[in-house]
């Protein structure tokens, strides 16, 4: 005991001790409240969670039954009066997540028959960016006219997400303002844009694709352009038929392979023609695209042709697509790939059908999920 | 003059203690920024759209399998599972002596098919690749052995989307990890080459039909420790570094990158035990020496979960092995080292890996060797050894504390109260013991490394059900 006595009384006169000695009270107290903070952060957390499950339980009866169209408003607000203005947000705010169709426009009422529109209103001045974005989320979904009010002002956010968010809601409420909005944002190679892009297009309707496909057509910046084909592609929006032929002969590589995968997506057994000429383009790409376009749209004579010629291709990825749009046709695709697998002169198209036939012997279905080119 | 020495010796080290832990620190604070900023950003996002859409992006799975007999069934049913639009999955048998080819054959009547190929990549022969009837997705490959870079490199050449995604075959992804790990992609195609996922400690977990139901510890002391290891590593380490852009690791376990950029950098290298870590660094490099725009990050919520060692000699070949794949890649690479070239990668990551990663079990050792010749010396005495002591430990408690705070903030996967106890209780345990083993089989790792061994050790796997032995060359 003696040198534990001797060393507390030379840590007393020592002033390195001294400070060490104080940093190791420091480190044990951060210790301790960090380590408090997790065990305290958990029970919250499940206290939390126990207390919505009761909830969920305790309303999920009347409140889906609503949400269906077997109950009425008046039986849902009584809810309201059963349990606190916050949980009742927080319960509808949730089925935000999975209502659609007319169980969103019921639970649309509801909401704001509580007066919980008006809270997202001035949840959408919150100086916390995702508030703002989950606010306006939630005010396109309602499809009311208070987005028309103040969307001017939400397309203006120095956040993008919220500039997105906004245009969404607009575009729900039927107005394209938030496409132009947005187009600089666009303007990325940022594939979510894409599919945010013809999402707002669909959601505004008509006057969405048209405004899509005066993006193709009229804007400068190429990579609008190319968004905008993409959206087009998941728009399926038939009417840009005219303007995707025009862009087949681009001179610019990247919007003719669009503009093919563009057609493949609509499904529309148009221009093939067009298409079959771009089997001789000089960008193996285009070339690799469009036989995977012509085997997922036609299956005539002049396609099966066209892919025959392009499994001797001096492009692997060419061969390659061209040899599983043949198998994707059907029998008469299978036909082509066993007689070229036997007799072709090309040793490069020999094994690529030979490959392709054996594959689609043991697989049944071989999938166009290519990407290359 | 011995004397003298010493006390130079002792403030070299409190020097270096101080900048690894303001360096440990400043780390910490970027994950809790990174990995909060992280939440909200896919909280604001629906995953569901990348599910339905179109425009996801394809990707071929690669798991290289050598003698994974006991566990390979499980684990391709499980790829096959995921849930994602369009992806393939590439089982690369690399000459494995046990059964796992015949497993499964057995399992998905596998049949030979001839194959064409594009030879990005040079890698051992070819012997035969086999489909499944009606389950098109699924490509076996069998090959020479060559070791796991030499089949993942085969894999690439098998593949057929633009992006891979290279996983250990005892490794199980959550089920939605693919439709996560791909967000930085769809975000940023063009610039980003490499995304890493985080791995979780399997054993002690539930798995049924190749899916991970209940994340629990289990009972098993190793697996503990590593459990806390790997919050740590996953949590601050490297979520710390996204954020700094400087992350030089994506997991072997699980990573997804742009095929096109592995094949210009020449795929996996054969010449390193630390083939994930060395191809990140080499990708660094490219991308840096040609000044393109490109990004590698880490993204927190895909999470995998691999089974960790639970006997001490398993677990020492495994450090070891990690502490000389570390050495190889930053060594292989050190002129990148404080090059204002290479950016944050070789002014800030390079010499903290090299310094407090690399170096650690060494300047660890020497730490300890001068603390007792200080101490014999009398330039030290026991109240400040003490003292000295709790400071260092209790700055590793404290991290490992703060991991799990922000596995608490973030994750919380491991769902009982109890868990979060026994974290605590390892968190504080490791440093006696468990610490001072893994500085020994690091400290081997180096002069294995100094004298050239390239070997990878015998590894005994548990599996996802009863034990097994498996061989590796």
């Amino acid at each position: 005991m003696e040198w534990l006595i001797d060393g507390v009384r030379a840590l007393a006169r020592n002033p390195v001790y001294d400070l060490t000695l104080q940093i190791v009270f420091v480190q044990i107290g951060i210790v301790i409240i960090t380590l408090s903070a997790a065990f305290s952060y958990r029970l919250m957390a499940r206290a939390s969670e126990r207390r919505k499950d009761r909830i969920r339980r305790g309303t999920d009866a009347i409140l889906s039954e609503y949400l269906n169209g077997d109950g009425v408003i008046e039986s849902a607000l009584e809810i309201a009066d059963r349990i606190s203005t916050s949980d009742m947000l927080w319960l509808l705010r949730e089925k935000f997540r999975t209502c659609r169709g007319r169980s969103m426009e019921r639970l649309a009422q509801l909401y704001v028959a509580l007066g919980f529109d008006a809270k997202d209103v001035r949840l959408s001045r919150s100086w916390v960016w995702w508030n703002r974005a989950a606010a306006y989320r939630r005010l396109g979904l309602l499809r009311s006219d208070i987005m028309e009010r103040i969307g001017d002002k939400a397309l203006r956010d120095k956040n993008p997400f919220v500039r997105i968010e906004a245009a969404r809601a607009l575009a729900r409420s039927g107005s394209t303002r938030g496409m132009d909005v947005i187009a600089p944002l666009i303007a990325s190679p940022n594939r979510w844009h894409a599919i945010l892009m013809a999402e707002i297009a669909e959601s505004s309707g008509p006057a969405g694709y048209a405004r899509l496909r005066r993006f193709v057509d009229d804007e400068e910046r190429p990579e609008v352009r190319a968004t905008a084909i993409e959206a087009i592609a998941l728009s399926k929006d038939a009417q840009a038929l005219p303007i995707l032929r025009r862009l087949l002969r681009s001179p610019e590589k990247e919007l003719r392979v669009r503009a093919v995968k563009a057609l493949g997506a609509i499904g529309v057994p148009a221009l093939l023609k067009d298409l079959a000429a771009l089997a001789q383009d000089p960008e193996w790409e285009v070339r690799a695209q469009a036989a995977r376009t012509l085997g997922a749209l036609s299956n005539d004579s002049q396609t099966l042709a066209v892919l025959r010629s392009a499994l001797k291709d001096r492009n692997w990825w060419v061969r390659y697509n061209a040899a599983r749009a043949l198998s994707q046709i059907g029998e008469e695709g299978i036909e082509i790939l066993r007689e070229e697998s036997q007799n072709s002169a090309d040793n490069f198209a020999r094994d690529m059908s030979r490959q392709t036939v054996e594959q689609n012997r043991i697989s049944g279905f071989l999938a166009l999920g290519v990407s290359q080119g | 003059m011995l004397s003298d020495a010493l006390i130079l010796l002792n403030v070299f080290l409190l020097a270096y203690f101080v900048v690894m832990n303001l360096s440990y620190t400043t780390l910490l604070i970027t994950s809790f920024v990174d990995i909060f900023r992280h939440k909200r950003r896919s909280d604001t996002f629906d995953t569901d759209v990348l599910l339905n859409s179109p425009m996801t992006l394809p990707v071929s799975v690669i798991a290289p399998a050598f003698n994974e007999e006991r566990n390979i069934v499980q684990s391709v049913r499980a790829l096959l599972n995921l849930t994602y639009t369009d992806y393939e999955v590439i089982v690369v048998n690399d000459g494995s002596t046990d059964h796992t080819l015949d497993r499964l054959k057995k399992a998905f009547g596998l049949e030979p098919v001839h194959a064409v190929f594009r030879r990005d990549l040079p890698t051992e022969q070819i012997i035969t690749v086999y489909k499944a009837p009606g389950i098109d997705r699924l490509t076996v490959i069998d090959k020479v052995n060559g070791g796991k870079s030499d089949a993942l490199n085969a894999g690439i050449n098998f593949s057929q989307y633009p992006l891979f995604c290279s996983i250990d075959a005892d490794t199980i992804l959550n089920r939605d990890a693919l439709l996560k790990v791909i967000v930085p992609f769809m975000e940023d195609p063009d610039r980003t080459v490499a995304a890493g996922g985080t791995v979780r400690v399997a054993n002690g977990c539930t798995i049924e039909n190749g899916v991970v139901t209940k994340v629990s510890l289990g009972d098993r002391i190793l697996p503990l420790f590593q459990t806390v290891e790997y919050l740590r590593a996953f949590l601050f380490g490297r979520i710390g570094w996204n954020l700094l852009g400087g992350n030089l690791i994506i997991s072997g376990a699980f990573g997804l990158f742009r095929k096109d950029a592995v094949v210009n950098v020449g795929g996996y290298s054969r010449e390193t035990v630390g083939e994930d870590m060395e191809l990140v660094v080499r990708l660094h490099r490219h991308f840096r020496k040609k000044r393109q725009p490109y990004r590698i990050v880490f993204v927190p919520d895909p999470i995998c979960f691999t089974e960790v060692p639970e006997n001490l000699s398993d677990l020492g070949r495994q450090r070891d092995r990690w502490q000389r794949g570390m050495m190889e890649s930053l060594t292989t690479h050190a002129g990148m080292a404080l090059n204002p070239r290479y950016g944050v990668v070789g002014l800030l990551a390079f010499p903290f890996h090299i310094l407090f990663e690399m170096l650690a079990p060494f300047i660890e050792l020497a730490g300890y060797v001068i603390v007792i010749l200080s101490f014999t010396a009398g330039i030290i005495d026991t109240p400040f050894l003490i003292l000295f002591f709790m400071v260092a430990v209790l700055y590793g408690v404290f991290l490992s504390i703060a991991s799990i705070l922000l596995e608490e903030l973030s994750y919380s996967l491991y769902r009982s109260n109890l868990s979060l106890v026994w974290l605590s209780v390892y968190g504080f345990l490791e440093n006696f013991g468990y610490r001072q083993l893994t500085l020994y089989w690091r400290l081997k790792g180096m002069v294995k490394f100094l004298f050239g061994a390239k070997s990878w050790g015998r590894i005994e796997r548990r599996g996802f059900g009863a034990p097994q032995v498996e061989e590796t060359p």
